[in-house]
């Protein structure tokens, strides 16, 4: 993203809790050094208890709220995802390619999820949805640092409809076409049950190539 | 500086020992959070993450210090040369009282001249510091350490306690005090 359409997006909550995480920060550490330099061999006198109280007691409860909020915020960004350049850059590059009509290329283009595309597509619905993507993302940083990563790529299970459901289910342009309804025009029980899976009509979710040594190119 | 600074923190009493792993904790925590956000490395924002289990190591260190911290002795230690406190001051941290565990100070007051003379020596279990807290007034003297000192501190709350709390302690002190009133302006109208 440009820095221009940057300046004039800033103010999201994810903004904001990263300014007050990087503040809590900064005030704790001040507050620290404060105290060792200001009250050298006093750390447990009435005075210095009070810099303590803020430092070691108020102000890391904030920053537990406002740091993890930041941290969980930020893994859901496209940015985050494509640091693991190695792995995931293929991906990436394929869904900012104006040209490209792979499934994730097509609703970054519609502005679908802005910013946070990859995490729309791959996180289930719900808290329970959120929490599994950020595990299943923790073993993919461990794996990824540690270099324990199988070059070619692939999904820990089949991609279930729920993930497309969660958001077509219901949209104008999807029920207006018959081959997603069942019987009372509702959405076809087939899809529901996976039995049909939706990226086998609407594929390819990623234009890669894999290479002779397994791993993904754009 | 390095050396020196150990061997007086491992030397230290428990209390300035548990605030000192609870500031390394919260402040390790605050760092990696720091250079995690600023940095948006996807390992410093997972390890930012993952040490926050310190955060509450220091809050309960925190707590237990400052549950105990006005209740009991505080050992302190000064290298030679150091002032302990300085005559004028006032405010809270001017009203705590001293016993000498080891070492020896120096009872220094400033002349009418506007010098400053020694006119006593304090050893190990003497006492300082209880002129200000009982007068409600600034330090009369300077303590200063003449050897390594170690002492112990004990609270206001604490020492007036003791103090309304023991007959006996309570004229001990009353005659120490006038003892070294009376001495200390001897000394002082000698050596001015």
């Amino acid at each position: 993203m440009s820095p221009a359409r940057e300046a004039y997006r800033w103010g999201s909550a994810l903004d904001w809790s990263i300014v007050l995480t990087v503040a809590l920060c900064i005030l704790i550490l001040a507050l620290i050094v404060a105290s060792r330099i200001l009250f050298r061999r006093r750390q447990t006198d009435g005075t210095v208890l009070w810099l303590h109280l803020l430092a070691l007691g108020i102000f890391p409860l904030f920053l537990l709220a406002f740091g993890n909020f930041a941290v969980l915020e930020y893994a859901t960004q496209e940015q985050f995802c494509a640091t693991c350049h190695r792995t995931m850059q293929v991906y990436v590059n394929d869904m900012l390619a104006v040209r490209s009509t792979s499934l994730a290329a097509r609703h970054f283009q519609d502005r679908f999820s802005p910013g946070t595309s990859c995490y729309a597509c791959h996180a289930d619905y719900g808290i329970h949805g959120t929490l599994e993507a950020k595990l299943s993302g923790l073993k993919d940083v461990f794996k990824y640092y540690t270099g324990t990563y199988r070059p070619q790529l692939h999904m820990p299970r089949p991609y279930s409809n729920t993930l497309c459901l969660k958001c077509h289910d219901g949209a104008r342009r999807f029920m207006a076409e018959d081959v997603h309804l069942g019987v009372g025009g509702t959405v076809s029980g087939e899809l529901v049950s996976n039995e049909t899976a939706c990226i086998e009509c609407h594929k390819p979710a990623h234009r890669i190539k894999i290479t002779a040594n397994g791993r993904a190119a754009g | 500086m390095r050396w020196k600074t150990v061997p007086a923190f491992m030397r230290g009493d428990w209390r300035s020992r548990a605030v000192a792993v609870a500031q390394v904790a919260t402040g390790f925590v605050a760092l990696v959070g720091l250079l995690g956000m600023l940095t948006r490395n996807p390992l410093l924002l997972l390890g930012f993450s993952a040490v926050q289990g310190l955060l509450l190591v220091g809050l309960v260190l925190f707590i237990l210090v400052a549950i105990f911290a006005q209740r009991t002795f505080v050992l302190e230690e000064y290298d030679p040369g150091e002032v302990i406190f300085q005559e004028g001051d006032t405010g809270e941290l001017a009203r705590y009282v001293y016993v000498v565990k080891s070492g020896e100070v120096e009872v220094i007051v400033r002349t009418p001249d506007g010098s400053h003379t020694a006119i006593n020596r304090l050893t190990v279990g003497d006492h300082f510091g209880e002129m200000a807290l009982l007068r409600h007034a600034p330090r009369s003297a300077t303590i200063r350490t003449l050897t390594a000192v170690e002492v112990f501190k004990m609270s206001p709350s604490n020492f007036t306690a003791l103090y309304t709390a023991l007959p006996g302690f309570r004229q001990h002190l009353t005659r120490i005090m006038e003892e070294r009133v009376v001495g200390d302006s001897t000394r002082a109208r000698r050596s001015s």
